[in-house]
C-alpha cells in the first residue's frame, strides 16, 4: 500500500510522494506535469474507440477538438441551468450533453466518443493515469491518495472529486485546498514554531489568496478569497500587444489576427517574464514571426525593460494587493498579525509581485524558496503520512499534525420565516473552523398544528433563497398524530475533518430523533535507516570480482559500452591489487566493482531483481518476475523510454523486497515508531 | 558462488542503491540542462527550415540570387552537428499517426483514404540517443464521416 499526493489542476496535474523522501513524481513520459486532457480516439485497425489521457491527449486535440476534454475542473459539480455553465459552454470545444428531462439528476455531463460522461468520471480517467504513473515510478501499487482543489470549490466539487478518487481505484484520505497544502510544505520542517501564514497563489490564470494559522505543526484556515480569472497570462497578454505594437510602428502591419504569430508571441511573452526576473531588460528575438499579406517574412527585435513590463502589469499586480488588503480587514487583522507570506504559483517568480507584497509585508516575512509550481502536491505528499492505510481506508495515525480549515459557504437549512417559505438560515456561517469541537445547535419550531412530515433540506451558499444555494441533501420522516405547531425541533449540525456532515433532528418532547450523514472519509508514516560496515580487504575484494564476472556472464548482453569498460578496468584494478596485495588499490576495486553491480543500468536491474525473486514471498516474486520480463521484452524492442520507466519501477520495487528482508535487524527503528503511536494515545 | 556478495548485507545494499538514484537523480539533471540547451539550438534549426522553404518560393517567383543553396547548407551542416551528439530527427511525412511522437497541429479532410496519416510537418521533432526531445507538430489526414462517433453528437 502507498499514498501520493495529487494536485489535480484545472491545467495541468502534479504528483508527490512523501514518507521521508518527499519529491514529485515523473509520469511515464518522463515528465512532471500531466496535462488534465482526455480525448477519444478511433483505432485505424479495430475502429473501437480508445480513451487517451494526459500529453497524448493534448497532442490529439487538433485531430479531434469536439472528443478531447479540457479543464473538466471548472465543471465539477456543475448543474443544468447554472449561470455559469454558459459561459464555460462558450469557452470550451468539447459538448455538452443535453440535460435529461425526467431525471432528479441535474448533474452536467460531457460528450465524449458520442457517449456522456460526468466531470467525475472524466477527472477520474485522468486520476487514473496518475495512479497508473506513479505504480510505474515508485514500483509498487499505489493506493491511497490526498487531492487537492481549490480553496473557493464548494461541497459539492469537493465530494465530486473525492467520488472521481474513488472512482479511478483510489481511497481518498482527504480533499485539502490548495493553499493548504502550500502552507503544510512550508510547514513541514517548522512544526515546533508559530505562524500565521498568508498564501498569496498567482498562477497563470486564477489568484487565491489565503490565510492559516498554524502552531505547533497544526493548520487552522481562517480566510479564503481570490480570483478566478486574474493571473499570470494577463501579464503575457500585454507583452504580446507591445509584440503587435512593435511590428505596427516598425513595419505597419498588424500581425493580431495570425494565430501562429499570437501562438509563437505567447512563448516568446513567457520567455522574456523570465528572463525579466534576473534582468533589467530583455530582448525579444523572433525571427520571421509573421508573414504579411504579400509574402514578406517579418521579424521581431525588440527590447523591453523591466520598467515597462512592470509598468503594464502594475494594474494587476494592485488587484491582488487590493484582495489581499481585504481578507486581512475582513478577519480584523493587520500585515502586523501576519508572520510569514508564502509565494506560490509560477508568476510569483515576478520581482514586481515580489517586491510589492515585500513592501506590503516586510521582506523578511516573505518566502519565495519554496518551489512555487511544486509546493501544493508536495504539500498533499507530506499529509499523506499523518495517515496510517489500511485495506478499508486508512486511520488518523498522528495527531502529529492536524488541520484545521474554514467553510467557504454558510451551512445550513430551508426553513418557513413569516410568509417567507425558502428563507435560508444558517447554522455552520461562512468562516467557521472545522473540525468542530461540539456541533452547532439552533431550534425551530413546527411550522403548522398537528404537521404529518417534517422535511428538513440542508443546504450550502450565501443566498438568503434556500433555493438558490446548493441543496447537500434532505432529511424527511414522518411525524406522528397530533404535535403542535410551537413543538420545538432542534437541529444540529456537525462537520468533520472529512468534510463529513453529520444532521441530527431532534423533536423536543419527542423520542423523535433523525441522524443522517451528509458526506464521508480518511489515513502513515514510516521511518527508515541504513548503515554500512567495513572489513578485511580481501574477504570483499574476492566475492565482489566472481559478483562481478558471473554478472558479465549472465547478464552481459544488457551492458552498454561505457559501463562494459568501466567494470573490465574496475576487474583488472582488483585482480592487480590482490597479485600485488595493494590494500589501498583493493578498496577502491570493492567500491567500484560494487557500484558497477548496481549501476550498470538495464543489467543491474535485471541482476538485483533475479536475485531479491530468491528471498521474496509468491506475490513479490510474480511481481519482479513480470517487471523483468517486461524491462526484457522492452529493451530488445529499443524502446528507450519505456526501458527507462520500467527500469526506475523495477529499482524501486528491488529496493522495497530489499528493505523487508533487512527488518530484521530494525528492531531499534520499531521502537521509536511504538513511541510514536503511543504519544497519540496519550493525547486521545 | 555470490553468497557472500552484497546481498548478505542488504543495509548496505540498500546504502549503495541510495548512492546510485543520486548520481541518476545528478545525471537526470544534466540531461534537462542538455535538453534546455538544444531545445534553444532547435528553434534556430527550425528558422532555418522556414527560411529554406522562403528562398524557393522567392526562386519560385523569379528571384534569381535568393541564397537557397547557402541557406541549405546551414541547414545541413546544423542537422549534422545535432546528428554528432545523438539528436536525430522523427520521420513523420507519411507515417500513421503515433501520439508518443506526434503532435497533431492541423487536420485535412479528404473523403476518402486512410485516416490519421501525417500529411505534413509543421515542426520537426527530434530524439536524444533514442529518448524523445521533442515532438513533431503535423497535419494528419481526417476522412470524412470516419468518426462513427460523431453522427451520435446532438
Amino acid at each position: 500500500m502507498k499514498a501520493i499526493g495529487i494536485d489535480l489542476g484545472t491545467t495541468n496535474s502534479l504528483m508527490a510522494v512523501g514518507g521521508g523522501e518527499t519529491r514529485i513524481l515523473v509520469n511515464r513520459e518522463n515528465e512532471s506535469l500531466t496535462p488534465s486532457v482526455v480525448s477519444y480516439r478511433k483505432k485505424r485497425k479495430t475502429n473501437e474507440g480508445e480513451i487517451v489521457v494526459g500529453r497524448q491527449a493534448r497532442s490529439y486535440a487538433a485531430k479531434d477538438p469536439v472528443n478531447t476534454i479540457f479543464s473538466i475542473k471548472r465543471l465539477m459539480g456543475s448543474l443544468y441551468g447554472e449561470e455559469q455553465l454558459e459561459d464555460i459552454a462558450k469557452k470550451v470545444s468539447y459538448r455538452l450533453a443535453d440535460p435529461p428531462e425526467d431525471s432528479d439528476d441535474q448533474g452536467v455531463k460531457v460528450l465524449l466518443g458520442g457517449k456522456p460522461y460526468t466531470p467525475v468520471e472524466i477527472s477520474a480517467l485522468i486520476l487514473e493515469k496518475l495512479k497508473r504513473d506513479a505504480e510505474l515510478a515508485l514500483g509498487e501499487p499505489v493506493t491511497h491518495a490526498v487531492i487537492t482543489v481549490p480553496a473557493y470549490f464548494q461541497e459539492r466539487q469537493r465530494e465530486a472529486t473525492r467520488k472521481a478518487g474513488e472512482l479511478a481505484g483510489l481511497k481518498v484520505l482527504k480533499i485539502i485546498d490548495e493553499p493548504t497544502a502550500a502552507a503544510v510544505f512550508f510547514g513541514a520542517d517548522k512544526e515546533k514554531e508559530r505562524h500565521r501564514v498568508l498564501v498569496y497563489d498567482l498562477g497563470g490564470g486564477t489568484f487565491d489568496i489565503s490565510i492559516i494559522q498554524m502552531v505547533s505543526g497544526q493548520y487552522q484556515v481562517l480566510e479564503v478569497s481570490g480570483n478566478t480569472w486574474l493571473g499570470g497570462d494577463d501579464f503575457d497578454k500585454m507583452v504580446v500587444q507591445r509584440m503587435i505594437n512593435w511590428l505596427i510602428d516598425e513595419e505597419d502591419y498588424d500581425p493580431s489576427k495570425d494565430r501562429r504569430f499570437l501562438g509563437v508571441a505567447k512563448e516568446k511573452a513567457e520567455e522574456l517574464k523570465k528572463a525579466l526576473t534576473v534582468q533589467d531588460s530583455a530582448e525579444i528575438i523572433a525571427p520571421m514571426i509573421t508573414k504579411t499579406e504579400d509574402g514578406q517574412l517579418l521579424d521581431i527585435e525588440m527590447e523591453i525593460t523591466r520598467e515597462a513590463f512592470e509598468e503594464d502589469i502594475q494594474p494587476f499586480v494592485d488587484q491582488t494587493i487590493q484582495l489581499t488588503e481585504e481578507v486581512l480587514a475582513r478577519q480584523n487583522l493587520t500585515t502586523e498579525d501576519i508572520t510569514r507570506v508564502l509565494l506560490v504559483g509560477g508568476s510569483t517568480a515576478v520581482p514586481l509581485v515580489q517586491n510589492t507584497v515585500s513592501e506590503l509585508f516586510g521582506a523578511e516575512k516573505v518566502r519565495k524558496h519554496v518551489n512555487p509550481m511544486e509546493c501544493v502536491a508536495l504539500g498533499a505528499a507530506i499529509l499523506t503520512e499523518y495517515y496510517e492505510l489500511t485495506d478499508e481506508g486508512a486511520t488518523d495515525a498522528a495527531n502529529k499534525s492536524t488541520l484545521m480549515e474554514v467553510t467557504a459557504m454558510h451551512l445550513g437549512i430551508a426553513a418557513v420565516k413569516g410568509d417567507h417559505t425558502d428563507e435560508f438560515v444558517p447554522i455552520i456561517p461562512k468562516n467557521t473552523n472545522y473540525p468542530l469541537s461540539e456541533p452547532k445547535r439552533r431550534t425551530f419550531e413546527l411550522a403548522e398544528e398537528n404537521q404529518k412530515i417534517l422535511r428538513v433540506p440542508v443546504y450550502e451558499g450565501l443566498n438568503p433563497n434556500a433555493s438558490l444555494n446548493t441543496l447537500q441533501g434532505s432529511i424527511e420522516f414522518p411525524l406522528p398524530e397530533g404535535l403542535q405547531a410551537t413543538t420545538p425541533v432542534e437541529i444540529s449540525f456537525n462537520y468533520d475533518a472529512n468534510r463529513v456532515l453529520t444532521v441530527t433532528v431532534h423533536v423536543v418532547g419527542t423520542d423523535i430523533v433523525k441522524k443522517e450523514r451528509l458526506r464521508r472519509g480518511r489515513v502513515v508514516q514510516q521511518p527508515k535507516k541504513q548503515e554500512s560496515l567495513a572489513d578485511d580487504w580481501r574477504e570483499e575484494l574476492q566475492p565482489a570480482i566472481r559478483a562481478m564476472q558471473h554478472f558479465l556472464g549472465t547478464y552481459g548482453d544488457y551492458i552498454d559500452e561505457e559501463n562494459r569498460q568501466e567494470i573490465g578496468e574496475a576487474l583488472a584494478l582488483g585482480e592487480d591489487a590482490l597479485a600485488n596485495e595493494n590494500r589501498v588499490a583493493g578498496d577502491k576495486a570493492v567500491r567500484l566493482l560494487q557500484h558497477k553491480l548496481i549501476g550498470s543500468g538495464v543489467a543491474s536491474q535485471l541482476f538485483m531483481a533475479e536475485r531479491v525473486m530468491q528471498g521474496a514471498d509468491m506475490e513479490a516474486t510474480r511481481e519482479l518476475a513480470r517487471g523483468v520480463a517486461n524491462l526484457r521484452s522492452a529493451y530488445e524492442a529499443g524502446d528507450t523510454s519505456k526501458v527507462n520507466s520500467l527500469s526506475n519501477a523495477l529499482r524501486a520495487q528491488v529496493a522495497l523486497q530489499i528493505a523487508k528482508s533487512s527488518s530484521i535487524g530494525r528492531v531499534e527503528d520499531q521502537k521509536d515508531l511504538k513511541g510514536y503511536v503511543r504519544e497519540r494515545e496519550s493525547k486521545g | 558462488m555470490i553468497d557472500a556478495d552484497l546481498f548478505a548485507n542488504p543495509e548496505k545494499l540498500l546504502e549503495l542503491m541510495s548512492q546510485e538514484a543520486a548520481s541518476a537523480e545528478r545525471d537526470q539533471k544534466h540531461y534537462r540542462e542538455v535538453e534546455s540547451i538544444l531545445a534553444g539550438f532547435l528553434e534556430v534549426v527550425d528558422h532555418l527550415e522556414r527560411l529554406v522553404a522562403y528562398c524557393r518560393d522567392l526562386q519560385a517567383e523569379g528571384v534569381d540570387r535568393a541564397p537557397t543553396k547557402n541557406v541549405q547548407i546551414l541547414h545541413r551542416r546544423a542537422l549534422q552537428i545535432l546528428a554528432g551528439v545523438g539528436v536525430v530527427p522523427i520521420k513523420a511525412r507519411g507515417e500513421l499517426l503515433d501520439l508518443r511522437l506526434h503532435e497533431v497541429a492541423s487536420t485535412v479532410t479528404k473523403p476518402s483514404g486512410k485516416d490519421d496519416i501525417v500529411l505534413d510537418e509543421i515542426m520537426c521533432g527530434y530524439t536524444l540517443n533514442g529518448r524523445l526531445l521533442r515532438r513533431s507538430k503535423v497535419v494528419v489526414s481526417k476522412i470524412d464521416g470516419g468518426d462513427d462517433h460523431e453522427s451520435d453528437r446532438h
